[in-house]
């Protein structure tokens, strides 16, 4: 049995890298409905960015105001915003989709609106 | 870079192969009495102990860390995002454990196995405890997570380390540990593998009550070094705390730099910072019972 979990963990040991499928980028980045459905995945609950939660507010109704009056966002420097920074590598890579973070960047670069 | 990882694969088995020297250890056994409770869990804080309950015990854990502490509007972290993992492991012999654990990030399941090669003995002819632990973890998440050319292996992560221990007196134990971390599918910036050693211990202030630290160092060799420069290197981590244990409980509560509860995502991404102020409440409570 030894030999047989040894044998499993030796064939099993790779080296490979991740190699990204893009998810398609829309032309123009609607908040309301490209932004939203990412947040309603499951960041806006009651426990985490939900109403009276963990700022910011990322619920129906509250987000964008709650994200552009926290400074989350950062139109002269996309790729500093704090929105982005923590979905591409900081706290909350756990829970971002891959290629989300990407669609949070262009809607930030397409003037954060209000869409 | 062959031979390197032929003996990286060896490592990795390290403790397959010693649960299989069983038979000689056996044989060389000291009949000194071992030293009572090195140390009082399993684990301590972000790392394992020497220490493995008698045979035929079943040992339940929950381990859980807080958000990041900032201010008293997220309650100093415990209102922000939080992670947890959950665990059974048994005591095959009085030498051997092994164990299945779930842990929220990455919904990460993982199997450990955990071997007591020495014992420390009281007449000091064996001065210290030596214990082999491994895990395999397996990434439960979607599989868009892996991109392209997805396959079942690109789950799994493993981390093999070997402790050593000595109970210096009645109330102070120190363990130095190195470890050897893989992970089979790591984003293009990272790397796959990474050597580590580790720092813990515990100093009882009371029949129950004990100080208990860890210190963990990932360290940047060149000879597994796939990136001539490293974009974001994992940052040593940090763990101070209480522990209060008594023969069928273990109770901890402790600041913490690192938030994964896989030791081998803590070698190879941890990227708080204890010395920038990146700590975090956490716990963990073990319940013992024996058959």
């Amino acid at each position: 049995m030894l030999f047989v979990l040894a044998g499993l963990i030796l064939c099993s040991c790779e080296y490979e890298w991740i190699q990204p499928e893009k998810k398609p980028i829309p032309e123009t980045v609607s908040f309301s409905s490209d932004i939203m459905p990412i947040f309603n995945k499951g960041c806006n609950t009651n426990v985490c960015h939900g109403p009276g939660a963990t700022p910011p507010d990322l619920s129906e109704g509250n987000a964008y105001n709650s994200l552009i009056d926290g400074a989350y966002v950062d139109t002269e420097t996309p790729e500093a915003s704090i929105l982005y920074t923590t979905m591409k590598s900081g706290s909350m890579v756990p829970y971002t989709d891959p290629g989300d973070e990407e669609i949070v960047l262009a809607w930030i670069q397409q003037g954060a609106l209000d869409n | 870079m062959k031979k390197l990882n032929i003996f990286l694969t060896i490592l990795l088995l390290l403790p397959v192969f010693l649960i299989a020297q069983d038979g000689e250890t056996e044989i060389a056994r000291v009949k000194s009495k071992p030293v009572r409770a090195p140390f009082g869990c399993p684990v301590v804080i972000d790392n394992q102990t020497v220490y493995i309950p008698t045979a035929k015990t079943l040992e339940f854990v929950i381990e859980h860390r807080f958000g990041k502490i900032e201010n008293i509007s997220n309650l100093f972290g415990i209102y922000g995002s939080s992670n947890i993992r959950l665990g059974v492991n048994y005591s095959i012999t009085n030498k051997l454990s092994v164990g299945f654990g779930t842990t929220k990030y990455r919904k990460l399941q993982d199997f450990r196995i955990k071997y007591n090669i020495l014992e420390q003995t009281r007449d000091d002819k064996m001065p210290i405890a030596l214990t082999a632990y491994g895990n395999m973890g397996i990434d439960a998440r979607a599989e868009s997570y892996f991109g392209q050319n997805y396959k079942f292996t690109n789950r799994l992560s493993y981390f093999t380390e070997l402790i050593v221990a000595r109970k210096f007196t009645d109330w102070l134990s120190i363990q130095v540990s190195g470890s050897f971390s893989h992970i089979n599918r790591v984003d293009s910036l990272m790397e796959h593998d990474k050597i580590g050693i580790s720092f813990s211990g515990r100093a009882r202030v009371s029949a129950q009550s004990s100080i208990i630290f860890n210190y963990g160092i990932p360290l940047d060799i060149k000879g597994i070094q796939e990136h001539t420069t490293l974009t974001n290197p994992p940052k040593q981590n940090f763990g101070i705390g209480w522990e209060i244990s008594t023969s069928t409980h273990c109770f901890q509560i402790f600041v913490t730099s690192a938030t994964d509860l896989s030791p081998q995502y803590t070698m190879m991404e941890n990227q708080n910072d204890w010395l920038d102020g990146d700590l975090f409440f956490g716990f963990t409570i073990t319940r013992l019972w024996s058959f």
